[in-house]
């Protein structure tokens, strides 16, 4: 788990400090020069949010729906249950307010494919749908999202102006 | 995991890499030579360090196992390598293939069977377990998307793998890749049983 | 001259045997899994079957189960990678004729198929 808190007050900030989340890690920060990064997105989610008047950011790497008979490391955001809220927490002990955050999604993708993985569970859709469908039961609206297909995706949020660019292997980022 | 279940664990994944490098000879008509082989506990969220990071492009090749317990089998290489692992199979120049289209994939696909089953034929036969391996699904993306097909079952239930790792290569250098095994708490408990009956 | 029918999920081993089969003046008719293995024996009623055991859909042994089940004369190989002692068995209980386990060399398919149709 990594937890950044800036001063955003700070007179300098450092120059563009790049903070890259594995499985299951969630950050915060308030530093404008800070970029919040997911690499190599499967069929993980990420959650991403973003206070454009107080430049608070926030990202989970998610892995998998829901934590309910798994098993349960507190603070970690390995699951979409406990990921989202803490990641919207973390934001609002920034000074961030919920209603103003830009809330985006992205992954989720389909890897295994062919006949023999037909009738399994897509870990990637179930990503998907317990985010969408718990960020509406908290009456939070999804700004924009890439979800599923079959390719893997990095994303990153910077902090200085709040923009988002997925990319796909080999191929050039574009802006959510 | 207990000291008894790890070194059961170290001695069935020696005896079925041994095999499977004898399987991915045979299918490839050259010699193998495994240059390093490891057992390591790993966080899960660290496991694409080991291939260069989640960011780089890699094929994998993954089937599970079923029958006396669950685990998972992934090959993991470098494109270039998957390339030419293709030309050798095709029995053609290496350097023909550059991209994995439909018989590149059954290609590779095909040797992961090999390689699988060479593998759980190994322990099976040792411990009299059934061990049975899925067709493949062959991926070609970056590491870290790969890896979440494995990642995402570990970690349901732990946030750390028993790893193991093979590094081999031809005798003449032309490939070398890695073979990670991964097993499930399960398989553990049953490998640990057979030790204790043996 | 014989009609073989080869089941194999890879196409890339279905491309092998069936040119090898060729060359040697067979007809080969090929399957992709056990369940088109079953529904293109029952329609061609070929004289060989050389059957993958790892496949989706339906494996190869319930595959051999049901062939066996239509005709109890069916002449099926099975050629797999699985080569474990139980499996190979469970393939010689449920009628398989042969096991040739893969990477087979060109020899071993064509001995595999001259014992079945002999």
């Amino acid at each position: 788990m990594t937890l950044s808190v800036v001063d955003p007050t700070t007179p300098e900030p450092r120059a563009g400090v790049e903070q890259t989340l594995g499985l299951g890690e969630w950050a915060v920060s308030a530093d404008p020069s800070a970029t919040l990064t997911c690499i190599g997105l499967g069929s993980c989610v990420a959650f991403i949010v973003y206070d454009p008047a107080t430049k608070v950011g926030g990202m989970a790497h998610m892995v998998l729906p829901d934590s309910t008979g798994a098993r349960n490391t507190p603070g970690t955001a390995k699951f979409v249950d406990m990921a989202i809220p803490l990641v919207i927490e973390g934001v609002e002990a920034l000074g961030a307010q919920t209603r103003r955050l830009r809330i985006v999604l992205a992954g989720g993708a389909t890897m295994l494919r062919g006949a023999a993985f037909e009738g399994r569970i897509n870990i990637g859709d179930r990503n998907a749908d317990a985010a969408r469908s718990l960020l509406t039961a908290r009456h939070l609206r999804i700004a924009a999202e890439d979800l599923g297909g079959t390719q893997g995706r990095t994303v990153r949020l910077r902090l200085v102006d709040g923009s988002i660019s997925v990319s796909l292997a080999g191929q050039p980022a574009r802006l959510l | 995991m207990k000291e008894l279940a790890l070194s059961r664990w170290a001695e069935l994944v020696g005896i079925g890499t041994t095999n499977a490098m004898a399987g991915l000879s045979q299918m490839i008509g050259q010699e193998i030579e495994v240059d390093s082989f490891g057992l390591r506990k790993v966080p899960v969220s660290q496991i694409s360090q080991l291939v260069g990071g989640p960011e780089a492009p890699a094929v994998g090749i993954y089937l599970t196992v079923s029958g006396a317990a669950d685990g998972h089998l992934m090959l993991i290489y470098d494109p270039r390598i998957a390339f030419a692992f293709v030309d050798l199979l095709m029995m053609q120049p290496i350097g023909t293939t550059k991209e994995i289209g439909e018989m590149e994939s059954s290609a590779l696909g095909e040797m992961g069977n090999v390689i699988g089953a060479f593998f759980l034929n190994a322990i099976a036969d040792h411990t009299g377990l059934s061990l049975r391996p899925s067709p493949p699904a062959v991926m070609a993306d970056m590491a870290g998307a790969l890896l979440d097909v494995v990642s995402a079952e570990i970690l349901m239930h732990a946030d750390e793998t028993y790893l193991a790792e093979t590094t081999f290569s031809t005798a003449e250098g032309v490939i070398s890749g890695m073979f990670f095994v991964m097993p499930s708490d399960d398989l553990l408990s049953v490998l640990v049983e057979t030790a204790a009956a043996a | 001259m014989a009609k073989v029918l080869i089941a194999d999920d890879a196409a890339f081993m279905r491309m092998r045997s069936a040119s090898l089969l060729k060359e040697l003046g067979h007809d080969v008719i090929e399957a992709e899994n056990g369940e088109e293995a079953v529904s293109l024996y029952q329609q061609h009623t070929p004289d060989a079957v050389l059957l993958d055991i790892t496949m989706p859909v339906m494996d190869g042994l319930d595959a051999l189960r049901a062939i066996v089940a239509h005709d109890p004369a069916a002449k099926v190989a099975m050629v797999t990678a699985m080569g474990q002692q139980q499996v190979i068995m469970e393939a010689i209980k449920a009628g398989a004729k042969d096991f040739v386990v893969k990477p087979f060399d060109a020899s071993r398919i064509e001995e595999a198929l001259w014992k079945l149709v002999k």
